[in-house]
């Protein structure tokens, strides 16, 4: 399957497989590897988003995925357009990392390296606990985000 | 100050979650914890029924920091049961690995965790408007150690090329010196870092410490060596559980490290540098050494000083590793499997990590022990903030504050790996 020619992107799934929901961002960006290859990256716990960022600009479209804690009902799906939608303060993106999604973005912007485009979509999860399986209403959303990110894409 | 309770529900900056709680009576500190929440000890559990040509890999995830050191600890361990021994050329590889991790360790957290706290911003981020150009060296130099553990790793996302006897495949001498005009800018930036950080205003503040780390007659260590420190010990790594005990405390659900019958110690950087200052290379002593920078030094603040001295001494020491590489012809050396247990301690880039495993006649594992470098940290760094507090309580709270988590990260806990889970309180009353 091929994206859109005229757009270049890359899409981030970020997470842990070893804690619950937070899979989820990697899961995604898993299936979506089979299909799109070198513009999937997967920034898992042994991974860290600071090679990235130098290539932040060179892309028209960056679309992140990751796992959200903010008490709210598991599977919610946000979708923040980054320095156009404000990030709701109840939203804490999912990190075993001390320097997290948001905080790699605001060093790229820090630096100029922002791409045209940055998309963030978030997922709520329930359970993060080390060792859990990811959630059946995280599973549903899973579907959901994938029809969402082809249509963002082009695909 | 008179009565007050410090609480941070979120402590930022050190890997993973922590919760840091201080509480003063009377102008006099009555308490002090460094909280851990630590689930069940997952990996050990998870490690038992795997066979041994699993554990590196696995291991490997417990931290995405230092995956190079989980793996180094535990092959040390089996191949200690199996009585394997590596060619020289197997071990100078998978010290040019470990380097790579201490490189790109170590510069997340000079210049991303740590040095933010000592120019007064609040984050990287706001140090990056008014620093990009650190910054982006920073970012360059961390993703030169990456490349060293991509090379020899054998994937970008996380090494598997190591295992038990050596490696699955091996770099050709070509690839590798593709690393070496990288590195030359690496380690000229690194000596630029020490003479950086040396102009930095450290808080006046010492404690009598127990330092540990291991000792190598020849080589600055990582993978190798006994287990030493500045009050006498001198163990041979098998010998850990009988000076080593871990204790639970009711505050938290993770364990504190003692050594029997003395308390407290110290490891990491500042540890290795002091206990093992003559087996640094010439360059990295002479900088040191012109920065003022020397053993024993008892601050624990300027340990950010010998992350970088150490990161000097690691591109040196992968400079000489690449240059003095041929093409191998077997990638590892073959053994046999036997039952036994082994115990394995390395250098992570926190501090030593000490794995033992036990094996029955197959190789399947029986039983895992793991105790990384943070949680042998704990303990000490409650007693840092004990003293330092009662030293600067006339700070203003947000100062003090600021101090205190600043005096935590000297330590670069990893709490994703000590706990694998750390919520972090400072509470004020």
């Amino acid at each position: 399957m091929k994206g859109n020619r005229e757009k270049n992107f890359l899409i981030v799934g970020v997470g842990n497989v070893f804690r619950g929901d937070d899979a989820v961002g990697i899961l995604i960006a898993r299936f979506l590897k089979r299909c799109f290859k070198e513009n999937v990256k997967i920034i898992g716990v042994e991974t860290s988003f600071d090679e990235l960022i130098q290539f932040f600009g060179d892309y028209d479209l960056i679309i992140f995925i990751d796992a959200i804690k903010s008490g709210e009902k598991p599977g919610k799906i946000y979708r923040l357009k980054f320095g156009v939608d404000k990030i709701p303060a109840q939203l804490e993106f999912f990190s075993t990392h001390s320097v997290g999604l948001i905080e790699y973005i605001e060093i790229a912007k820090a630096l100029g390296k922002l791409p045209k485009e940055l998309i963030i979509y978030g997922i709520v999860g329930k359970d993060f606990d080390v060792g859990s399986s990811i959630s059946s209403e995280v599973r549903v959303s899973c579907k959901e985000i994938i029809r969402e990110i082809l249509s963002e894409i082009g695909a | 100050m008179k009565d007050k309770a410090i609480k941070v529900d979120y402590l930022a900056r050190v890997e993973g979650e922590g919760a840091l709680y201080i509480k003063v009576k009377n102008g006099y500190v009555v308490d002090v914890k460094v909280k851990i929440f630590e689930p069940p000890r997952f990996f050990e559990a998870f490690l038992r029924g795997r066979s041994f040509r699993e554990v590196p890999d696995i291991t490997a995830r417990i931290c995405g920091i230092c995956p190079v050191a989980y793996q180094m600890s535990s092959i040390h361990a089996i191949e200690g049961i199996f009585g394997v021994k590596v060619t020289e050329q197997i071990r100078m590889l998978r010290r040019l690995i470990y380097c790579g991790e201490w490189i790109e360790s170590h510069a997340l957290h000079i210049f991303m965790l740590h040095l933010p706290d000592f120019l007064g911003y609040d984050d990287v981020i706001q140090m990056a408007k008014d620093y990009p150009d650190t910054v982006q060296k920073a970012l360059r130099l961390k993703k030169i150690g990456n490349e060293i553990i991509r090379i020899l790793g054998g994937r970008e996302i996380h090494p598997i090329n190591l295992k038990v006897g050596g490696f699955y495949k091996l770099p050709s001498k070509k690839e590798l010196r593709k690393l070496e005009d990288d590195l030359k800018w690496a380690r000229d930036f690194s000596i630029e870092t020490v003479k950086f950080l040396a102009d930095l205003e450290f808080p006046e503040f010492e404690q009598d410490y127990e330092f540990v780390a291991l000792r190598h007659p020849n080589e600055y260590p990582l993978n190798e060596g006994r287990i030493v420190s500045n009050k006498g010990l001198d163990i041979s790594v098998n010998e850990y559980d009988n000076h080593f005990v871990e204790e639970h405390v009711p505050h938290s659900n993770a364990l504190h490290s003692m050594i029997v019958g003395r308390g407290a110690y110290f490891v990491g950087p500042l540890a290795r540098f002091n206990l093992n200052f003559d087996k640094l290379s010439d360059i990295a002593k002479e900088i040191a050494l012109e920065v003022n920078f020397k053993p024993v030094c008892k601050n624990p603040f300027k340990s950010i000083l010998a992350r970088a001295v150490e990161t000097l001494y690691a591109c040196d020491e992968s400079l000489r590793i690449i240059s003095e590489y041929d093409d191998l012809d077997k990638p590892f050396v073959d053994f046999s499997v036997k039952p036994g247990i082994g115990y394995g301690c390395t250098e992570a880039p926190r501090g030593i990590l000490y794995h033992r495993y036990k094996v029955d006649e197959k190789g399947t594992i029986l039983d895992a022990k793991i105790v990384p470098p943070t949680s042998q940290n704990l303990k000490m760094m409650e007693s840092d903030l004990w003293k330092f507090v009662a030293t600067y309580l006339n700070l203003p709270e947000d100062e003090l504050t600021w101090k205190c988590e600043q005096a935590i990260r000297n330590y670069d806990p990893c709490i994703s790996c000590a706990t694998h889970f750390l919520k972090l309180y400072i509470e004020r009353e």
